[in-house]
């Protein structure tokens, strides 16, 4: 009888509990490298091997809003400088996304939404539950977050005077990982958008602080 | 009345920790258990009497409380772009050391949320 994804995630919870790992053990999917905390306990195994081969180096990199794409600056290990292009694919990274969801437990889901529900309003709640977004202003800075299933919180701040909304920033972070060009996390969804809303009302200087911070007209900002 | 750690869980969603401090055991384990989370670098956030949110910067295991800050004290240490967040309203600054107020365990619901890879 083979195993099967429940089993592999039964299999990590038990592994995680054994090992004294509070958040767990992300579940590696083929074919969709994790990248996780670099002091997280088991951050060596989930390494990718070309992250350790020596040779080409990353020289620079940049987004060309224009063209819509990145370009990439390398040198190789013989010295020679070399270029390349990678264009935007939003299909690839949604498919990503659907690909490393084999590695989320339902019923985790389900525990996360029902967290959820008892620390926002009953509005909030049904907004998250019925388009997979809501919104909450910080009493602390007046800044008013989006917070996404699936896509970095998006911070604003109106202006009264112009009577219009700027966008401060996309801010993109996952516990323990996430998995690499797509948009999950190493938890399950919800889960990513509680530690955003909680570290939000609980740190917000933090908040900032620990998530990448995607200018609105990038790919990475999920707009 | 009893404390409750939650921890957001890659497998599980949500492990939930309860103890009662009237039981010895339980409230060592529970000490034990929060003081390794903060030194593995998880975000211990507390819920508040009024209902808000705030981060548990340390905690003093032979008492059971979480130390919290009246304002950020990391204000000055963290010079991380922050694109806008201090364009409103100024926040009214406070002078002086954090006076390291101080929560209960046994009273206190805390998330705990591991260490962030980014995105």
């Amino acid at each position: 009888m083979g195993v099967d994804w429940d089993d592999a995630r039964k299999y990590l919870r038990r592994l995680g509990d054994h090992a004294g790992e509070w958040a767990g053990i992300p579940c590696p999917v083929e074919g969709q490298p994790l990248t996780v905390h670099p002091r997280y306990p088991f951050a060596k195994v989930f390494k990718s091997p070309v992250e350790d081969a020596e040779g080409a180096r990353m020289v620079n990199e940049w987004y060309d809003r224009r063209r819509g794409h990145h370009v990439l600056i390398w040198r190789e290990a013989n010295g020679e400088l070399c270029w390349g292009r990678i264009s935007n694919q939003k299909a690839d990274k949604e498919i990503k996304t659907l690909g490393a969801s084999i590695a989320w437990d339902i019923d985790a889901e389900i525990t996360a939404m029902e967290k959820l529900r008892k620390v926002v309003e009953p509005h909030k709640f049904r907004q998250y539950f019925t388009t997979g977004s809501f919104l909450e202003t910080s009493k602390r800075s007046g800044v008013t977050y989006l917070f996404r299933r699936l896509r970095p919180t998006v911070a604003m701040r109106g202006d009264l005077v112009s009577n219009s909304v700027r966008i401060l920033a996309a801010l993109c972070l996952h516990p323990i990982g996430f998995y690499n060009d797509s948009w999950a996390g190493a938890m399950v969804p919800t889960d990513d958008v509680i530690a955003h809303l909680l570290l939000m009302r609980g740190d917000e200087h933090g908040f900032w602080k620990q998530a990448n911070q995607h200018p609105a007209w990038r790919p990475e900002a999920g707009i | 009345m009893a404390g409750v750690l939650e921890i957001l869980n890659v497998g599980a969603g949500d492990v939930v920790i309860t103890f009662d401090n009237k039981n010895p055991m339980e409230a060592i384990r529970a000490k034990r258990i929060i003081k390794d989370m903060l030194s593995r670098g998880y975000a211990l956030m507390i819920k508040l009497e009024d209902g808000t949110y705030t981060r548990a910067k340390a905690f003093d295991e032979a008492t059971g409380e979480y130390i919290i800050a009246d304002f950020d004290p990391d204000a000055d240490e963290d010079d991380s772009p922050r694109a806008g967040l201090d364009d409103g309203p100024p926040i009214k600054a406070r002078r002086g050391r954090p006076r390291g107020k101080r929560v209960g365990m046994e009273n206190a619901t805390a998330t705990a949320i591991g260490r962030s890879a980014g995105g």
